[in-house]
C-alpha cells in the first residue's frame, strides 16, 4: 500500500486488488451470498475430497448388502445391488457438477464473443438476435431434450445439449450491457483517439460488461445442474455406469415404498447445489449489479 | 387493436420460420446415418431405406426443406414411427389433458405465487417475510421430477390421500379428474409459485413505496383497499408478463411430470418419443409446443395492453 | 388569537431508527379558516411535520408529543378512528403531482372513491360530485375528463384533481406540501389562487407548505419558519416581512426570488443545513449565522415570545433585546 502513495499513477494491479479486496468485503456482508457459499461450497469441498471421505468403487455390487438404510457402516444406505449409496451420490456429485461447469465455461466463452459481436459490431446483431429469440422460444428443458435425443446419451451430449439452450440468454445479457458501455463517454472518446476496436473492446467495454455476466453465470450453473439432473433422469446424459444425480433418482425411483433413502438423497444434492448457486446469484446481483435489482 | 393484433402477429412469423428450421434440424443432430440409429442395429437393409423414404432422408437437403415447408403449412408435421398414425393427429388428440392439467397449474401458481408473494412484502423483514422468500428459493431449485416423487410416496403411498398416478378424463367423473391431476399439477405449481412469488414480493415492495399508494392513504381508504385495490392493480402487470414464462417451465416439466403420473398427454407423448427414438415425433412435438407459446405470449402481450391505460389510452 | 385552535401541534418529534431527528419540539397552531405557511430550506422536516399530522409516517418513524385536532389527539386515537377522520376531516396534497394519482384508475374512480369511503350515496350521486368538484378547481369539461387516465393529463391538472380529491368531503383542514413546486409559473399562481378562493369560499383551514417567501407574502396569515428539525421562528406575516426576529428569516428574506422567478428555491445563505444526524452543540444555525457571538454555541435557544404574536429563537432577536433593558 505505501509504494502507492508515492506512485503518481496507481498501476493497474494495485488498482484491480483494492477494488477487488472493497467487492469481497460487501460479498462477505451480504447474507444472502454468504449462504449460498457455504452450501455450494461444502458440496464442492465434498466432492474434491471424496477420494479422503470414501475409497469404494460405486460400482461394486454387494448382494449380500442390498437396501441397507443408513447406518454407521453405510452413512447413506445401500442401493437394490447393494452399492454404496455415499460413494454413489459423491461420485454423481463430481459428474454433475463437471457438466454443468463445463455449460458455464462454454456460456462464457460463447456467451461473450457472441454477444460483443453483436451489440459492439452491430453487424451480425439482427440476424444473431433473430436467431436467440428463436432459441429462446423453445421451453428451455424441452429443446435441451429434443437435441440430446437426437445427439445419443453422453455427457457431452448433455454439455452441448445444455449450452445450446443458454448461451443466446448470457449472449443477451452481455449485448445489453455492451451496449450500455460503447456509449460511455471514455469509450467514446478512446475511439474518437483512434484505438483499435480489439483494443476498445478488450480493455473498455468488457470490463463494463463482468459483472452481470459473473451473475448470470452463478444462474446458468444453477439451471444446468437442475436441468442436467432431467436429461440424465430421461437417460439422456452419462451412461448409467457412471451415475450423475438424476440417473440416481431414475434408479432409486421403482425401490421408492421400500427404500425412499435411494431417491430422496440425491434429491436433495441437488437442491443444496442449486439453492446455493441461486442464493450465490442473488447474492452477487445485489452488490456487483444493483440496476438489476428491484428493493433494496 | 386489430392493427396491433396483426403487427404481433407479423413480427412473430420470423421467429417461427426459425422455430421450424431449428425443430427440423434436430434430425441432422443424430450422428452418423441417422436410418441406422432409428432402426437399430438388426435393421435390414430394406427396413434402413424404408426408413429413409420415410423421413425423405433420400432427397437432397433443399428438397427436403422445400417438402417440410409445405407440409407444415398444410398442418402435417410427418408420421409417428411407432405410432403410425400422423403426428400432429397424436398431438392434438393428447393436448386437451395436457392443457386441462397445465391451467390447472397455472391457476394453483398465481394463487400460491401472489398471496405467498403479498404476504411476504406485507411482513417485508419479518420472519414471514424470510420463510416465504426460502420457499420461493426452494421452488427455483428442487427438481421437479424429484417433487413429484417424494409427493407419491408422501400422499398416496403413506398417507392413501390420492391415487399414484393415471387419469381420469374430466367429462367422464369431474371428482376422479381432480384426484388424478391434483398431485401432478401441484408438483409443477410449486416450482413456478417460486418464481412469481419473487416477483409478487418485490413488485409489491416498490408500488408500497409509491406516491399513489400515500395518496390512497390519505383519503382515508381502509388498508385492505389499499393494498387490494390500489396495489394488487398495479403488481397485475408483471405478474402477467410472467405467465408466458411460467407457461413454458411448466410445460417443460409435464413431459417428465407426465411420464412419472402416468398421465397421457402431451408430455408423455414425447416421453415414449424419446425413448423410441421417434424423431418426427419429437420434431413435431417441440415445433407444436413452442408454436403454442409463441401464440400465447401474444394473447398475453394483448392482455397486458389491455391491463395498463398508460398503453391503451393513448395521451391527449 | 380569537377562536380555539383547529389543529394544536405540542413537543411534536419525529425521529427515524433513533439516529436521525427530523423534527424536534414542534409547537403550532392553526386556526379555523387560517392560512399558516411553513417555510425552511429542503431537508428542514416540512413533509415529515405534515404526514405526521395525517398519521402517514413510515413505519419507521418514532413520533412523540401530542396534535390535538378539534380537541382530540390523533396520537393517541386508535388506527381506524384516525383513518376515518384522514380524507373527511383533513385532506392533503403533495409535492409531487405527476405520481401522486394511481395510473391503472381513471380520475373519475379516484375521486370518487375518496367521496364513497367517507359518505353513503349512490355512485352516481359520487360521479356527479367528483364531476362539480373537478369544475371548480378549474377543470374545463369535466364530465370528459372523469373518464380520463393521469397520464392523459398535465401536471397542473393532476394537481388539481389532487386538489378535488383533497376536497372530496369539504375538511376542515386542508394540507398542501409544495403543491406548486413542480408546475410552471403561471399554473403556480393559478394554484395559489384557487387555494384561496376556497378559503373564503368554505373557511377551510389550511396548511401551505412552500420554499417560497414570494408565495407566502400573498397567501399566508401567519408563518412557521424551520430550520435543520426545528421551528425558529413563528410570526403573523407582516410582522415577518417588517421585523423578522431570527437571522435565518432574515436569510430568507433577502434570498426571496419574486413569485414569477424561474428560480423559487432558496439558496442564497451561504453554507448548508447541518446534516440530521449529526447536529453542532448550540444553536443550530450558529455556524451560518452573519451575527453569531460565542453565546450562541453554548445552547440551543428556546422558541420564546419576542413581540406580540411572535415568537423566535434566538438570544440575539431584536425584540428581545429591546424588551430586556
Ligand atoms: N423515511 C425516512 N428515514 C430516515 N430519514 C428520513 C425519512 N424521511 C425523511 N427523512 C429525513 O427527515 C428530514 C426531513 O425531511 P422532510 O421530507 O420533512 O424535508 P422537507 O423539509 O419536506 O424538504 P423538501 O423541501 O425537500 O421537501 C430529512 O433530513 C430526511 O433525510
Ligand atoms: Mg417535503
Amino acid at each position: 500500500m505505501s509504494d502507492l502513495t508515492h506512485a503518481a499513477q496507481p498501476s493497474r494491479l494495485s488498482l484491480a486488488l483494492a477494488s477487488m479486496r472493497h467487492w469481497l468485503r460487501r460479498l462477505a456482508a451480504n447474507r444472502s451470498f454468504l449462504l449460498g457459499a457455504i452450501l455450494f461450497g461444502s458440496i464442492c469441498v465434498l466432492t474434491l475430497l471424496t477420494p479422503l471421505i470414501t475409497s469404494v468403487d460405486p460400482n461394486a455390487l454387494s448382494v449380500r448388502n442390498r437396501f441397507k438404510p443408513p447406518s454407521d457402516q453405510y452413512l447413506l444406505g445401500t442401493d437394490n445391488l447393494g452399492r454404496d449409496m455415499l460413494s454413489r451420490v459423491l461420485n454423481g456429485a463430481r459428474l454433475s457438477l463437471s457438466i454443468g461447469f463445463a455449460v458455464v465455461a462454454l456460456n462464457a466463452v460463447f456467451g461473450v464473443f457472441l454477444g460483443a459481436i453483436a451489440g459492439y459490431y452491430r453487424r451480425l446483431d439482427d440476424l444473431l438476435m433473430r436467431l436467440a429469440d428463436a432459441l429462446m422460444a423453445f421451453p428451455a428443458v424441452l429443446l435441451a431434450i429434443g437435441i440430446a435425443a437426437a445427439l445419443g446419451p453422453s455427457a457431452a451430449t448433455a454439455i452441448i445439449a445444455l449450452a445450446v439452450v443458454y448461451i443466446p440468454r448470457t449472449a443477451r445479457v452481455v449485448r445489453a450491457s455492451i451496449m450500455v458501455a460503447r456509449e460511455l463517454d471514455y469509450v467514446q472518446a478512446a475511439r474518437a483517439a483512434g484505438a483499435r476496436d480489439g483494443r476498445i473492446l478488450w480493455h473498455h467495454i468488457l470490463p463494463n460488461c463482468l459483472a452481470p455476466l459473473i451473475v448470470q453465470l452463478s444462474f446458468v450453473f444453477a439451471y444446468a445442474v437442475l436441468s442436467e439432473a432431467v436429461l440424465s433422469f430421461l437417460g439422456l446424459s452419462a451412461p448409467p455406469t457412471q451415475p450423475s444425480w438424476g440417473v440416481l433418482i431414475a434408479e432409486g425411483r421403482t425401490y421408492m415404498r421400500e427404500a425412499a433413502w435411494l431417491t430422496v438423497i440425491p434429491g436433495i444434492a441437488i437442491a443444496v447445489t442449486v439453492l446455493g448457486l441461486n442464493l450465490l446469484g442473488d447474492g452477487l446481483r445485489d452488490v456487483l449489479d444493483p440496476r438489476m435489482k428491484v428493493e433494496q | 387493436m386489430i392493427s396491433f393484433v396483426v403487427s404481433r402477429l407479423l413480427q412473430a412469423i420470423p421467429i417461427l420460420i426459425l422455430v421450424s428450421l431449428i425443430a427440423f434440424g434436430i434430425i441432422y443432430l443424430i450422428p452418423g446415418d441417422a436410418a441406422v440409429v432409428i432402426g437399430g442395429p438388426s435393421a435390414t437393409p430394406e427396413e434402413l431405406e424404408q426408413i429413409r423414404r420415410n423421413l425423405g432422408l433420400d432427397q437432397p437437403l433443399h428438397v427436403q426443406i422445400a417438402t417440410f415447408y409445405i407440409n407444415l403449412f398444410k398442418g402435417d408435421l410427418g408420421r409417428s414411427l411407432t405410432l403410425g398414425i400422423p403426428v400432429m393427429d397424436a398431438l392434438i388428440a393428447r393436448s386437451p389433458i395436457t392443457i386441462g392439467i397445465a391451467i390447472y397449474s397455472l391457476v394453483l401458481t398465481i394463487v400460491i405465487g401472489l398471496s405467498t408473494g403479498m404476504l411476504a412484502a406485507l411482513n417485508h423483514n419479518r420472519w414471514i417475510d424470510q420463510a416465504a422468500t426460502l420457499f420461493a428459493l426452494l421452488g427455483v431449485s428442487l427438481p421437479n421430477f424429484w417433487l413429484s416423487l417424494v409427493m407419491i410416496v408422501l400422499f398416496s403411498v403413506m398417507l392413501g390421500w390420492l391415487p399414484t398416478g393415471g387419469y381420469i378424463p374430466f367429462t367422464q367423473d369431474p371428482i376422479g379428474w381432480l384426484r388424478t391431476t391434483t398431485l401432478p399439477a401441484a408438483a409443477l405449481a410449486l416450482l413456478q409459485a417460486g418464481l412469481l412469488t419473487r416477483i409478487t414480493r418485490s413488485t409489491l415492495l416498490e408500488v408500497l413505496n409509491q406516491d399513489y399508494i400515500r395518496t390512497a392513504r390519505a383519503k382515508g381508504l381502509p388498508e385492505w383497499i389499499v393494498v387490494g385495490r390500489h396495489a394488487l392493480a398495479n403488481v397485475m402487470m408483471p405478474v402477467v408478463t410472467m405467465v408466458g414464462l411460467v407457461l413454458s417451465v411448466l410445460l417443460s416439466g409435464s413431459i417428465v411430470i407426465e411420464s412419472i403420473f402416468g398421465i397421457p398427454g402431451i408430455g408423455s407423448l414425447l416421453g415414449s418419443a424419446i425413448s423410441n427414438r421417434d424423431y418426427p415425433m419429437i420434431q413435431g412435438g417441440l415445433l407444436f409446443v413452442t408454436t403454442a407459446l409463441l401464440l400465447l405470449n401474444i394473447v398475453i402481450d394483448l392482455l397486458y395492453t389491455a391491463l395498463d391505460p398508460r398503453i391503451r389510452v393513448k395521451g391527449r | 388569537m380569537t377562536a380555539a385552535p383547529l389543529l394544536s401541534v405540542r413537543d411534536l418529534t419525529v425521529s427515524f431508527g433513533g439516529r436521525v431527528t427530523a423534527v424536534r419540539d414542534a409547537s403550532f397552531d392553526v386556526r379555523p379558516g387560517e392560512l399558516l405557511g411553513v417555510v425552511g430550506e429542503s431537508g428542514s422536516g416540512k413533509s415529515i411535520t405534515a404526514l405526521a399530522v395525517m398519521g402517514l409516517l413510515p413505519p419507521t418513524a418514532t413520533v412523540t408529543g401530542s396534535i390535538l385536532f378539534d380537541e382530540q389527539d390523533l396520537l393517541a386515537m386508535p388506527r381506524s378512528r384516525l383513518r376515518k377522520l384522514r380524507g373527511r376531516e383533513i385532506g392533503m396534497i403533495f409535492q409531487e403531482p405527476m405520481t401522486s394519482l394511481n395510473p391503472v384508475f381513471t380520475i373519475g374512480d379516484q375521486i370518487t372513491e375518496a367521496i364513497l369511503v367517507h359518505e353513503r350515496m349512490s355512485r352516481k350521486a359520487a360521479w356527479d360530485r367528483a364531476s362539480e368538484l373537478l369544475e371548480k378547481v378549474g377543470i374545463p369539461a369535466p364530465r370528459r375528463r372523469l373518464q380520463d387516465y393521469p397520464h392523459q393529463l398535465s401536471g397542473g391538472m393532476r394537481q388539481r384533481v389532487m386538489i378535488a380529491i383533497a376536497l372530496s368531503s369539504s375538511p376542515k383542514l386542508l394540507i398542501a406540501d409544495e403543491p406548486t413546486t413542480a408546475l410552471d409559473v403561471t399554473i403556480q399562481a393559478q394554484l395559489l389562487d384557487l387555494l384561496n378562493q376556497l378559503r373564503e369560499d368554505f373557511g377551510t383551514a389550511i396548511l401551505l407548505i412552500t420554499h417560497n417567501m414570494g408565495v407566502m407574502a400573498e397567501v399566508a396569515d401567519r408563518v412557521v419558519v424551520m430550520y435543520a428539525s426545528r421551528i425558529v421562528e413563528q410570526s403573523g406575516i407582516f410582522d415577518l416581512f417588517d421585523r423578522p426576529q431570527h437571522p435565518y428569516t432574515e436569510g430568507l428574506l433577502g434570498s426571496t426570488p419574486e413569485l414569477d422567478a424561474d428560480t423559487p428555491r432558496l439558496r442564497t445563505i451561504a453554507g448548508t443545513m447541518p446534516n440530521p444526524s449529526e447536529l453542532p452543540p448550540g444553536c443550530l444555525f450558529a455556524p451560518r449565522c452573519p451575527k453569531v457571538v460565542d453565546a450562541c454555541l453554548a445552547a440551543q435557544p428556546a422558541l420564546v415570545p419576542v413581540a406580540p404574536d411572535q415568537r423566535a429563537a434566538c438570544i440575539l432577536a431584536p425584540g428581545l433585546i429591546e424588551s430586556t433593558p
